[in-house]
């Protein structure tokens, strides 16, 4: 009699679970005792660093420590939480967009950039603000070689119009003497824009280290947030400071080993009690030494933050150029300050300036549908409407069909 | 009707019975109560017809970053006046008709000819006006006799509110006495009921 799979699939799936969570709990338990043992020798990193530099390896993406003179002093120290700053600006910043579509009534797109204003300690309303925009003509809308742009293209513009805005609206409170002023970005720092999708991405490059002199120039706490980051520099690192010598070559940093398949935030999640972060770490990648090349004060360093209050431990990554980076008092009062925010929120730890930064900018499904029977009756108006693609009548009926109204309640029913 | 009324909301859906208006939540004030007065034009291009209704309910909607917040130890302070002055948290109100009124002063205790439309302004009715509506107690029955409605508690707090308009103490004395015997009249099989307003009326 052959054995009847179908009574034993269950434990198989429960046995795949097992090996699996076995597994991954072995190499993260080799990991932490990596960083409570190597990533503390400060002279061993330094080493290994070194040289993975000077050699001709080329293949080493982890952490790297700071330059001398700058940063914390232990790596693999786990910093608490410093006094709360008693007042502070944070100005958040988050975009929206919709893309060209071909199937849309007319080639456009549209970006929606809000910030929010949040007035730590001085009992002042919160002040929001949105700049939506459209863009519909060729030189918006058309490569070098008139083909459409990517959507890729759209996104970096719509990362570069937000931090133009946190730039600008930063200009304006430290002309005020601000002390403690935050601009907060939703994501990482290092932006790749070179990427070849990208249309005019030199520009783009151009003008974010103008924005970011700008931000310096100004004395702005400028911060990328990544919440559940996927980075694995300080897996990298962990892997480079667990190999012998003779094994620092690309062969063996071309992938991270035996802890292969974890990342930061698995490891912190281990590592971090709530309302700690660690020591500053920058990632070790030819962008960031491009932007080191333009000024020291541009190199991206970051810090990892448990922002919950509970045992569930919630990681994010907080990005930082270099000139805040280099100064312990202000990383404290950001970490203080990023730790307050995100208590708001309660059971989901998040910045409460960028949840509403991004409920402003979001360009909801309805939104878009408004925006299309807005520019369908101008076309219309205008005798522009295209003839390809769908019907306008048939558009005119989904719009139609699609908007529900809610009955009155007592209805004309009286006793 | 009366010259600058104060404008608290906009017409969200409407039936002839009643009709419910949406405001933002920072515009609600002591006057915006259970059992206030309101009016609302009605549809249609002729004669101006006003609907003249009571609230009835009110009730302020939540979504899930409010119930986010609710969850969190101590609610910060400026994130409790952002979300108050700045997000969009509508009000809505719920209106009764009880009455409508011409611009030449004729009011009437039924229910409006029409509905009013969508995005109708709804204002508050004017003191004078008011006193003028309650001369004659005829909308009482609408009161009672309206389905899911709290109709003693409307009544009384109807009542109530008129009252407070009243400058003569022996005025105020008379209508209340007025709208016991009415209450009285309507319910004569409901004794129980009929008392059981009456203390409402008293407080």
């Amino acid at each position: 009699m052959s054995l009847e799979y179908n009574k034993i699939i269950h434990d198989i799936e429960r046995m795949g679970r097992y090996l699996a969570y076995r597994d991954r709990d072995e190499i993260l338990a080799k990991a932490v005792k990596l960083f409570k043992t190597k990533a503390g020798e400060r002279d061993f990193v330094q080493a290994r660093i070194r040289a993975v530099r000077e050699s001709d390896v080329s293949g080493y993406r982890g952490a790297a420590m700071l330059a001398q003179g700058g940063g914390d002093a232990v790596l693999n120290e786990r910093h608490k939480l410093s006094t709360v700053p008693s007042q502070a600006v944070i100005i958040a910043a988050d975009g929206s967009q919709i893309y060209p579509s071909q199937d849309a009534s007319a080639l456009y797109y549209l970006l929606n950039i809000a910030t929010l204003t949040y007035y730590h300690g001085y009992n002042m309303t919160p002040e929001p603000f949105t700049q939506p925009e459209m863009f519909y003509t060729d030189a918006y809308l058309l490569d070098e070689h008139k083909q459409l742009i990517s959507n890729r293209t759209v996104n970096s513009r719509r990362t570069m119009r937000e931090i133009r805005l946190l730039a600008q609206q930063a200009r304006r409170f430290a002309q005020q003497g601000v002390e403690h002023l935050i601009a907060l970005h939703d994501g990482n720092l290092l932006k790749f824009f070179a990427d070849s999708d990208v249309t005019d991405s030199n520009t783009l490059i151009q003008e974010y280290m103008a924005l970011l002199h700008d931000l310096r120039e100004n004395q702005t706490t400028f911060a990328g947030y990544i919440d559940n980051p996927r980075s694995s520099y300080w897996i990298s690192l962990l892997h480079l400071l667990d190999l012998e010598d003779h094994q620092i070559t690309d062969m063996y940093l071309h992938n991270n080993g035996d802890l292969e398949g974890l990342t930061d935030l698995d490891l912190f999640e281990e590592i971090l009690k709530p309302g700690q972060r660690t020591s500053l770490i920058v990632q070790n990648s030819p962008t960031n030494y491009d932007y080191k090349r333009v000024s020291p004060d541009y190199e991206i360093a970051a810090f990892y933050i448990n922002t919950s209050s509970t045992a569930q431990a919630h990681i994010a990554r907080v990005d930082v150029p270099m000139w805040v980076a280099r100064h312990p008092a202000l990383i404290d009062a950001l970490h203080a300050l990023l730790i307050a925010q995100c208590r708001i929120q309660g059971i989901r730890p998040y910045p409460y300036v960028l949840t509403r930064a991004d409920e402003l900018a979001y360009v909801g499904g309805i939104d878009r549908e408004n925006v299309e029977q807005l520019l369908w009756r101008e076309l219309l108006k205008n005798n522009r409407i295209k003839q390809r693609g769908r019907s306008a009548k048939a558009d005119s009926k989904d719009f139609a069909r699609e908007t529900t109204r809610q009955d009155h309640r007592l209805g004309g029913e009286m006793k | 009707m009366t010259d600058a009324p104060e404008q608290i909301g906009h017409v969200l859906r409407a039936s002839t019975s009643g009709f419910d208006f949406g405001t933002r939540g920072n515009r609600i004030n002591e006057q915006h109560s259970f059992g206030s007065f309101v009016f609302t034009q009605v549809a249609g291009d002729g004669v101006p017809c006003y609907a003249i209704g009571l609230i009835y309910a009110i009730r302020i909607s939540d979504d899930p970053f409010v119930r986010e917040l609710v969850m969190a130890e101590a609610l910060d302070p400026s994130a409790l006046m952002d979300q108050r002055q700045n997000r969009l948290i509508p009000i809505e109100t719920m209106v009764l008709n009880v009455g409508y009124s011409y611009a030449d002063g004729t009011i009437v205790h039924s229910m409006p000819p029409r509905p009013p439309l969508s995005l109708t302004p709804v204002y508050l009715l004017e003191h004078d006006m008011v006193l003028a509506f309650v001369q004659r107690t005829d909308f009482f029955r609408i009161v009672l006799n309206a389905g899911e409605v709290p109709s003693d508690d409307l009544l009384a707090a109807s009542i109530r509110h008129c009252g407070m308009f009243y400058t003569s103490e022996t005025e105020k004395a008379r209508f209340l006495v007025r709208c016991g015997q009415q209450v009285a009249r309507l319910l004569t099989n409901d004794l129980r009921r009929v008392q059981h307003i009456i203390n409402l009326i008293r407080g």
